[in-house]
């Protein structure tokens, strides 16, 4: 494959070309573009969808027309930094509501650090302790946002 | 003149609500977590804005603004210190320091240059304030003659210039800016109270929340960023006391010129939208060596080199807030999330907040110099403490911030779906890293987005739907032609060299400051 076609800055018009269609493909099926005089709900997203659109094209030419020159290697994706954020996040939405805010701050700690060494699991429990009593204290006494410390669903 | 006479019992007010003790509390705070976010690096002063975003709902408006304008502008007294000491900065805009500070550190002058930039900063700081109590009376007053159609222009002006300026290319940043407005139009339609976006989901006909936005793209994106990064390796030869510090006759005669030539440089670009204290330190830094005689010095540890665009980039970023508070134009994401905490007290930035809300507008100004005597006086002795926090491994950041953003926009409405939200947004911003994609466009787009609406359609009822009565009138014809000049220059530009403005460093991972 050409290699400009798959350049960040290909792949990034390319999405914009699709995020601004899409955007005012939408707009323009749904919602009422109205008149000059009473502008309609449409409208807006319809013209800033089609300037998106018209922008992503610029990019992606610009790029194509810079095959050669491409400044540098792609970026390296950090997939370990993604599952491990990815699940202490999603960790966190499920435990948060029905068994508090300790579990979920230990799944996050544990989660986001811990791997086969002692040390980082002590390093995770040192965290889960810290930032248990530091986020009951800001968020639950400081700024009264409501949730248990600890709770069982069953 | 009416508003210099006014300015006396103006300073009196601001300082009765800045030296309040709550108040003075939030700015201490403040300061203390922007210079601690400034000295670490990989996390930029967005990131820590964002981060104590949702705290400031549940605050004061007076007491938030002056708190998160104490990080805004704390940052970069931090950010200088890890130039200097490590030769790593902290922040985008302290990258300049490095060239000449690193150096000077190295000839055992530590501690001078430490000092020299802290007072740098300080002077740089205090001009601008001055400049802002003389100046914003003044422009808000004009703005109070300003309908939709001027408002409409400026904005786009506004967004225009920070997307073609301070972005590495003009048509990405003006490309992520139109998807911040698109995000900014999920929700209900104010005019015609349509569901917009929503695609039959309850909780989107609020629209996306600002902190979960923000949160996203600079919270838990930085967090992936930095997960491999090793911690710097912390210094022990150099050693910084007092004594160390003093400066001789002779540096305090070369600092006087550059410092006043870097606090000027850094209001003009200050005020200018677009700009903000990144270039400001740039440009102060090409002056200077543009103007001395001796220009091999500069690489080598000229101290004109640090104290000029150190005394800009401060001044840069206390003279952004004059087109954010009299016009409710931001020219920066930073600017862009005091606009929006202020909205969300149901404070509308703009001409009349001088007039409305006095208190929090002297306030703010009278905190800027507490904000920065603190600075001056923590600044030097809490250096130990900085480079003992340097040594601290990364890992421990991680989970801090997770919980943060987590509790952060749980917080919005006390259940997960925001949660999933702020998910989303991460690796929708983690994956624009991977494609150099600017978020801090995408941020100020979608706040000034919904605004952008409101007046073009407001400018069309007034015009009766005529779009050239719009176009014709002398201040907005001339604002749009001067937006239309910048973002072909822009497209130019990228087209010719590839790359807009060469400032931004090729290390992946940069701290999103602006």
């Amino acid at each position: 494959m050409n290699r400009s076609l798959s350049s960040p800055d290909s792949i990034s018009g390319w999405l914009m070309i699709i995020a601004g269609g899409a955007t005012s493909a939408y707009a323009a099926a749904n919602y009422g573009i109205g008149t000059m005089r009473l502008v309609g709900p449409g409208a807006f997203p319809l013209g800033v969808g089609i300037l998106l659109a018209v922008i992503g094209a610029a990019v992606l030419l610009v790029s194509v027309k810079r095959s050669i020159a491409s400044d540098h290697e792609p970026h390296r994706i950090e997939w370990a930094g993604i599952a491990r954020v990815g699940f202490s996040i999603s960790a966190f939405a499920l435990l948060i509501g029905s068994f508090g805010a300790i579990p979920a701050v230990a799944a996050v700690s544990f989660i986001s650090i811990a791997d086969r060494s002692r040390k980082s699991w002590a390093r995770a429990g040192a965290a889960t302790v810290l930032l248990s009593v530091g986020s009951i204290l800001l968020f639950q006494q400081f700024l009264e946002l409501r949730f248990v410390a600890i709770g069982w669903p069953f | 003149m009416e508003s210099f006479g006014q300015l006396i019992p103006n300073i009196a007010l601001g300082l009765e609500t800045a030296l309040s003790p709550a108040n003075l509390m939030y700015c201490v705070v403040g300061v203390v977590a922007g210079m601690l976010i400034g000295v670490l690096p990989g996390i930029g002063a967005l990131t820590a804005i964002s981060l104590l975003f949702p705290i400031t709902i549940y605050l004061d408006p007076t007491a938030a603004l002056i708190m998160l304008a104490g990080i805004h502008y704390g940052a970069s007294y931090g950010g200088h210190v890890a130039s200097i000491l490590l030769n790593l900065p902290g922040t985008t805009s302290a990258a300049v320091i490095t060239l000449d500070g690193y150096p000077m550190a190295q000839k055992g002058k530590a501690g001078v240059a430490l000092l020299a930039t802290t007072i740098a900063s300080f002077l740089g700081g205090s001009f601008s304030i001055i400049g802002m109590m003389i100046l914003a009376p003044l422009v808000a007053g004009i703005a109070l003659d300003m309908g939709p159609a001027e408002y409409f222009s400026l904005m786009v002006l506004g967004l225009v210039a920070a997307a073609t300026i301070s972005t590495g290319s003009a048509l990405k940043g003006i490309g992520m800016m139109l998807v911040g407005v698109v995000i900014g139009i999920i929700g209900i339609d104010p005019n015609t109270a349509t569901n917009r976006f929503t695609f039959g989901v309850l909780h989107l006909s609020d629209g996306v929340s600002l902190v979960v936005l923000a949160m996203g793209l600079f919270g838990v994106a930085e967090v992936i960023c930095n997960f491999g990064e090793k911690p710097p390796i912390a210094p022990h030869s150099h050693r910084v006391n007092f004594r160390s510090m003093l400066l001789s006759r002779e540096e305090i005669r070369r600092s006087i010129a550059p410092i006043s030539r870097g606090s000027t440089i850094g209001f003009l670009c200050g005020i200018l939208p677009g700009l903000g204290g990144l270039i400001a330190s740039y440009m102060a830094y090409a002056a200077e060596k543009r103007v001395s005689k001796t220009p091999d010095e500069f690489g080598h540890g000229a101290i004109e080199g640090i104290v000029g665009p150190e005394a800009s980039n401060n001044s840069a970023d206390q003279a952004s807030f004059i087109p954010t508070m009299t016009l409710g134009i931001p020219g920066s994401a930073n600017m862009a999330l005091m606009l929006a905490m202020l909205m969300i007290h149901g404070i509308t930035p703009g001409p009349t907040i001088i007039t409305n809300h006095p208190d929090l507008f002297w306030g703010l100004i009278m905190s800027f110099w507490m904000g920065n005597l603190v600075l001056l006086l923590l600044n030097i002795p809490l250096i130990g403490v900085w480079i003992r926090i340097l040594s601290i491994p990364r890992i421990y950041l991680m989970p801090a911030i997770i919980i943060m953003v987590c509790f952060g926009v749980f917080s919005i409405s006390n259940d997960a779906f925001p949660v999933w939200m702020v998910l989303v947004f991460g690796l929708v911003g983690y994956g624009m890293r991977l494609l150099d994609l600017p978020a801090s466009t995408l941020l100020l787009g979608f706040v000034l987005g919904p605004l952008l609406e409101t007046n073009l359609k407001n400018a069309l009822i007034l015009a009766r739907g005529d779009v050239f009565t719009i176009f014709s009138r002398p201040v907005t014809g001339t604002v749009l032609f001067l937006a239309v000049l910048l973002f072909l220059w822009g497209i130019w530009s990228t087209i010719k060299t590839g790359r807009a403005v060469e400032t931004k460093s090729p290390e992946f991972c940069p701290p999103e400051d602006q």
